[in-house]
């Protein structure tokens, strides 16, 4: 069993198994254990609904993460065969199990998710002819072949449609090179007392395999969801009848490394530029605020117009776009009297000129140098997104908005009653919540809506590769782009986490994973010397101990654990939109990589391996030109309109203290 | 579903066939994991009934019977599997199927517990402890393992999981994983009646 580590083996396994009660049995009132009731802990994914819409079938590529390993098994008739050979041509789910494993959110969860998966099998003779279950034991001593065929006849009883095959090995010397080759680390935890229970420390994947015996998917527990892997499956055996032509480049790539240069416009960058300044020869850049003037668009066409690439805007019956909404949340996003000291608004961090992040912070900085724990994300197309923040803790906009106003490194206003009386006070918004929405003053919901009717318009796209991609623009993106967008899809599986569908784009799957970042962060990131810039061309190397003894202690972050408390949630962080990519550095939720090749470098190092690293992370062995033609790719994302968005956020108001007060 | 008595009899038969090499089998092994509650040697286990009488498995004879293993006291695990088992012992009201809890806990697990325990999920499943030892030699039988885990006050037991269901002839014919629901080893039922 067990997803967690072994410290606190005994503590996690108690509580996930008094939650498989919960789960397996909703209305059951267990008798006299009433701990079960109250207890908060996470249940896997696939026992309940999934709760989001999938792309449609076919509509999206799963990238080939390299071939299925082949090794010797037993079946349940105690033959002697190949994995390859029972694979057989057809698409695959092959699942680790063992018997007597009782951790609610490991075996017992495949075991749930491949029963509904053999149930569809029942009704749906494309999937019962084409798709494959197996469930291979990692516990040969125990899980004889006669065993293994007892849980094949129960399922086979079942339903007698489709294939579920329960396989095992003749011994744990068979079994080694099997599981070394799918990346199953086993531990075998020592049995307690002579009588042992027999437990085995494993991380739960299913690995979904092609026709081909190449592997496609591999699934953790936060996505071992019936649904998911049916609808991947059915893109699998899509794709297997359309036969398409795999994408080849007819020119090689050039033998130089081609550099990638970012083009910003004069709109689209800090007011103080920064950039050069590593170097001796650096000349201060600024513009002023007078040539940083702009005109305001009209925001609402945009929404219901997206530009090319974007799908169609998703609005929420519960708060309708409205020119004066959108305006209102405009004028609420750039006020700076909404903090406590008259400071600070929405756009410190999110800085329109800046991609709507800040490209000169690593981490952000709140009210009076408040420092805070993670990387400002960029909300362009923030309306696309099904939840929010680097920790997935908000799921709407509307509610987002109120985090960061009330946030004591952020904005630091004392209450929401603070802001809504402060708002009442000011005569500029005399009228305006009650025009946007039907007569309702200034509250907590309204200022929610206002602000989200605003971000709702930040959609960026029609971009380079958009125009190529969508539109059959052959030359709107360079022979460079296009060779990085199909290493994109391939040999650097970035499409794994970072998704696009036929019609629209939005780089992200919007899930939460772990690329072992927040776990170096945590554990021994600490280099003995640290290289300080303190003018351009000069840096001095100082000693680790004297920074730590003036900085603030850097805060713990645990990513979606600290949401969920499931130890196996440790370090997940949300997939970032790539869209305007070139315009967001610095990069990563804790902000520490500021080129994209940093990024990429990190990506084909494979992250940092850890127990709980995501399964798709693995070396990409990228060589440079492979890199810098992502990059180029990468940078081919950046929508035509941000200057357009950028010049309206120029003429917003700012909210000048003092002015507009009663 | 015209052919669907033809195709239970099939299923009979090829369980059947089935059961009977794997009993021959083990049987050669002398390690069986099939054990054979009615007839043969392995009948009784020296065991004893919630309601206080011997066990005799006799009266199993021509029933499907699922058999679970664990204990009074236990948080989890026991009572979902119970509770699953009352289900399906519900549905088929009146029909040929039976259900047994062993317990892994008989130090703990009196008859008197047990009957005070059993009913709460329902009145057919005959609860059994007895002999440690002979509780041993069933559980392993089965390929079931459990063990004693002390804890800051009194043990706990971690033991394997799974309902065991056997045919009327006292041979396993299935083994309804946990996770995979009610309707999962309804099914199976279903499919041995």
């Amino acid at each position: 069993m067990k997803i967690f580590h072994s410290a606190c083996h005994r503590l996690c396994h108690r509580r996930v198994r008094r939650l498989l009660a919960g789960i397996l049995l909703p209305g059951w009132i267990l008798l006299g254990t009433a701990a079960v009731a109250d207890d908060p802990a996470v249940v896997g994914l696939g026992y309940g609904p999934l709760g989001y819409d999938l792309p449609a079938v076919g509509s999206y590529h799963l990238s080939d993460l390299g071939p299925a390993p082949d090794g010797q098994v037993v079946t349940s008739t105690d033959e002697t065969t190949s994995l390859h050979a029972l694979f057989d041509g057809h698409v695959s789910l092959l699942s680790f199990m063992y018997s007597s494993c009782i951790d609610a959110n490991g075996c017992p969860l495949s075991a749930h998710v491949l029963h509904k998966i053999k149930s569809q099998m029942q009704e749906d003779a494309e999937l019962a002819d084409r798709l494959k279950l197996f469930s291979m034991s990692f516990d040969p001593d125990y899980d004889t072949p006669e065993k293994m065929k007892l849980y094949e006849s129960g399922y086979q009883l079942s339903g007698s449609e489709g294939d579920w095959s329960f396989i095992t090995t003749r011994s744990s010397e068979q079994l080694a090179p099997i599981l070394s080759a799918y990346r199953q680390d086993i531990v075998r935890l020592t049995a307690l007392t002579p009588t042992g229970a027999n437990e085995i420390s494993h991380l739960l994947r299913v690995y979904l395999v092609d026709a081909k015996n190449n592997i496609r998917n591999i699934y953790s527990v936060s996505f071992l969801h019936a649904d998911i892997l049916i609808n991947d499956v059915r893109t699998l055996l899509a794709e297997q009848s359309q036969q398409p032509e795999q994408p080849v480049s007819d020119t090689a790539p050039d033998s130089a490394v081609p550099v990638v240069t970012v083009a910003k416009s004069d709109l689209s960058r800090p007011g103080d530029s920064k950039s050069g300044y590593e170097s001796a020869d650096y000349q201060t850049d600024s513009l002023s605020l007078e040539s940083r003037v702009g005109s305001s668009s009209d925001l609402l066409a945009t929404v219901l117009n997206p530009p090319l690439g974007l799908p169609a805007t998703p609005i929420p019956e519960s708060n309708p776009i409205t020119r004066a909404s959108i305006s209102l949340g405009r004028k609420l996003f750039y006020d700076r009297r909404l903090s406590i000291n008259d400071t600070f608004s929405c756009a410190s961090c999110h800085i329109p000129e800046q991609g709507f992040t800040s490209n000169e912070l690593a981490t952000a900085v709140g009210v009076e140098g408040r420092t805070v724990r993670r990387n400002s994300l960029s909300i362009y197309n923030v309306a696309h997104a099904p939840r929010l923040f680097y920790d997935g803790r908000e799921d709407t906009l509307e509610q987002q908005v109120w985090n960061p106003f009330l946030a004591r490194n952020e904005m630091a206003n004392p209450s929401i009653g603070y802001v809504l009386r402060k708002l009442r006070s000011f005569e500029d918004y005399d009228g305006l919540f009650e025009a946007a929405f039907n007569g309702r003053g200034a509250g907590m919901e309204t200022v929610g809506m206002a602000i989200a009717s605003y971000e709702r318009t930040l959609l960026s796209g029609n971009s380079p590769f958009d125009r190529w991609f969508f539109d059959q623009q052959e030359s709107a993106i360079s022979e460079q782009a296009k060779e990085g967008f199909r290493l994109f899809n391939g040999k650097a599986a970035c499409v794994a986490c970072h998704s696009l569908g036929q019609s629209s784009a939005l780089f992200s799957d919007y899930q939460l994973h772990n690329t072992g970042l927040g776990f170096l962060n945590s554990f021994g990131n600490t280099l003995p010397k640290q290289r300080v810039q303190i003018a351009p061309g000069l840096t001095v190397d100082v000693d680790s101990s004297l920074i730590e003894v003036i900085s603030e202690k850097p805060p713990a972050d645990l990513g979606l654990y600290e949401i969920t408390e499931d130890p196996a949630d440790r370090w997940k962080y949300r997939t970032p939109s790539l869209r305007n990519v070139a315009l967001t550095a610095p990069y990563m939720h804790s902000g520490q990589f500021q080129t994209l090749n940093e990024v990429m470098e990190f990506y084909n190092a494979g992250g940092v391996p850890h127990a709980e690293l995501d399964p798709l992370m693995r070396p990409l062995d990228l060589s440079p030109e492979e890199i810098a033609a992502v990059i180029a790719f990468l940078v081919s994302l950046t929508g035509s309109n941000t200057d357009e968005l950028v010049s309206d956020a120029f003429a917003a108001p700012i909210g000048d203290p003092g002015v507009g007060s009663n | 579903m015209t052919n669907f008595s033809t195709m239970r009899f099939s299923i009979f038969v090829i369980l059947l066939s089935l059961s009977l090499g794997l009993y021959s089998g083990f049987a050669n092994a002398n390690q069986s994991n099939m054990p054979f509650l009615v007839d043969g040697e392995q009948h009784g286990y020296e065991l004893v009934t919630h309601r206080g009488t011997p066990f005799d498995p006799s009266v199993l004879r021509d029933k499907i019977v699922l058999l679970v293993f664990g204990f009074t006291t236990c948080p989890d695990i026991c009572p979902t599997e119970l509770a699953r088992v009352s289900q399906v012992l519900s549905e088929f009201e009146g029909q040929a199927v039976g259900a047994l809890f062993v317990s892994l806990d008989p130090d703990r697990d009196s008859v008197e517990n047990l009957a005070h325990y059993l009913p709460y999920f329902h009145a057919d499943i005959t609860g059994l402890t007895g002999d440690l030892a002979r509780i041993s030699e069933l559980a392993s039988s089965l390929g079931v393992r459990f063990s004693r885990v002390e804890q800051e006050s009194g043990y706990t037991i971690d033991h394997s999981t799974g309902v065991f269901v056997m045919g009327g002839d006292g041979v396993v014919k299935a083994i309804a994983a946990i996770g995979s629901g009610v309707d999962h080893l309804k099914q199976i039922v279903d499919g041995l009646l």
